[in-house]
């Protein structure tokens, strides 16, 4: 082979591919020693990585609208699969509230109507709302009106917004109203980050309207403002990273999975910072494929729960 | 009532798919298509064909199975592209020295122009090297994907370098 009959680009798109042959190598090498060459080869180098990313950074796509285009065409062909009415009604509402619910103690669960959920973790209900479901916890929802529901136990909420129609949580120790807000409640009350929420006790028929940065207790229902908005935030903030080194992403992963996640020696750098939003929706296989895209590094189940990563490298 | 909870199990499933996989479905395919509508369609497509036929088959990982889905399905429709669109290449003389991208572009500036540039390939030489650089395919395996000569990679690639390098350059 001679240096001018060559296909240059190929030898270096090759060498970026890692696939080159020693032959090759020298090769290149060879003609880079010359300066012009050199840039050349440096352009391409640096196109070839620059252009890994630039397409994912600006695309955007929203499944809404393909998600009710598939619910149409379900109904369409008339399958068991038809929807009840208002789902697709629903969908075009807002998220707009977010909030925790927890309340302990016994739920009654008075009316046979409803569909329940037990199975821990994330549900999407008919009508868009959000939930994250605590062990041992019941969700029941009404059966003729799906922005109804019945809580034992405790459960994260993120509810579609529809000012006209509340969505109510009843529990045996309060009950919430969601007037298009975001708010958060605990065993204890309610806080409200924005806007209003109207908290009752069904015991005296008491109730109250909460809003901005104010909380309430369900037994007294009394106003109090709240410094602390942190304490509510054990959900939210599960298992998002800013700036997170590595080891200490790989621990919080093995906590909340109850796995044992480790970083293998040849992989020196474990302080490796991670940006993510929460990651608490997906399974863990999930969250091992967003990992190994970020670092591409190799995930492995050595035993039984036990994974260990390897190959993995800071960008 | 058996039936109702099934009918709302169902919405949420389909919703939680919707939700957890058609962004990162349609950028992949957009990636591989170079077309957004394209990109919606053949996602769409695979969803809908996964979801009439999820009770016939079991599906161990729906994320896998959809990627590859999307990826065959995407690769039929620039196989068409690629006969609709068969323009030779034309021959570029050797490549211009008197300016370097290091030295001449920002970050910001050279994402925008590189995007560009690669939409603006001709479709075979964008199809081997999206296949290449997004897909991290071998020669082979995109000549097997493509049905095209492995010779035929080889020369695509390196025109797609040539071309980009010039399209970026210029100003």
């Amino acid at each position: 082979m001679q240096l001018d009959k060559i296909n240059i680009e190929l030898l270096i798109h090759k060498q970026l591919r890692g696939e080159i042959s020693q032959d090759e190598q020298a090769l290149l090498g060879e003609w880079r020693l010359i300066p012009e060459n050199e840039i050349y080869y440096q352009d391409l180098v640096e196109i070839w990585n620059q252009s890994k990313n630039v397409l994912s950074s600006s695309l955007n796509f929203d499944y809404r609208n393909a998600y009710n285009r598939h619910l149409n065409k379900l109904s369409e062909n008339n399958t068991q699969e038809v929807k009840p009415k208002v789902l697709s009604i629903s969908l075009l509402r807002k998220i707009a509230a977010i909030f925790i619910l927890g309340l302990v103690a016994m739920w009654w669960f008075t009316s046979g109507n409803q569909i329940k959920i037990n199975t821990p973790g994330y549900h999407l209900l008919a009508e868009g709302s959000e939930i994250y479901l605590s062990e041992n916890s019941t969700l029941g929802i009404d059966s003729k009106d799906n922005r109804k529901v019945y809580l034992d136990g405790q459960a994260f909420f993120k509810v579609s917004r529809d000012e006209k129609h509340p969505f109510v949580i009843n529990a045996n120790s309060g009950k919430v109203e969601v007037l298009g807000t975001e708010f958060e409640v605990n065993e204890r009350g309610v806080f409200v980050k924005k806007g209003k929420v109207r908290v009752s006790n069904p015991q005296n028929s008491q109730s109250i309207i909460l809003v901005e940065n104010e909380n309430a207790q369900f037994e007294s229902l009394n106003q109090i403002s709240l410094n602390d908005e942190n304490q509510f935030n054990w959900f939210t903030e599960r298992l998002a990273f800013k700036n997170t080194p590595m080891s200490k992403v790989v621990k919080e992963i093995s906590e909340v999975y109850n796995v044992h996640v480790t970083i293998d020696d040849n992989s020196s750098e474990t302080n490796c910072l991670f940006n993510s939003k929460s990651l608490c929706k997906l399974n863990l296989h999930e969250v091992f494929d967003v990992l190994s895209s970020a670092y591409d590094c190799n995930i492995k189940e050595t035993s039984h729960g036990n994974y260990v990563i390897t190959n993995l490298k800071c960008k | 009532m058996e039936q109702e909870q099934k009918l709302i199990r169902n919405s949420i499933e389909l919703k939680t798919i919707y939700e957890l996989y058609y962004s990162e479905l349609c950028i992949k395919a957009a990636k591989i298509l170079g077309n957004n509508q394209d990109a919606e369609d053949v996602v769409q497509e695979v969803i809908i064909e996964f979801w009439n036929k999820r009770s016939e088959i079991s599906i161990e990982n729906p994320r896998a199975y959809l990627y590859r889905s999307v990826y065959n399905r995407s690769l039929n429709l620039l196989k068409k592209n690629i006969k609709l669109n068969s323009e030779e290449i034309i021959e570029f003389e050797n490549f211009p020295l008197e300016s370097s991208i290091v030295e001449t572009l920002e970050e910001k500036e050279l994402h925008a122009k590189i995007e560009k540039a690669i939409q603006e390939l001709p479709e075979k030489t964008r199809a081997v090297f999206v296949l290449s650089r997004f897909e991290d395919k071998t020669y082979k395996e995109i000549a097997e994907d493509l049905d095209i000569s492995i010779k035929t990679v080889e020369s695509q690639i390196s025109a797609a370098l040539k071309i980009l390098r010039k399209k970026i350059l210029k100003v």
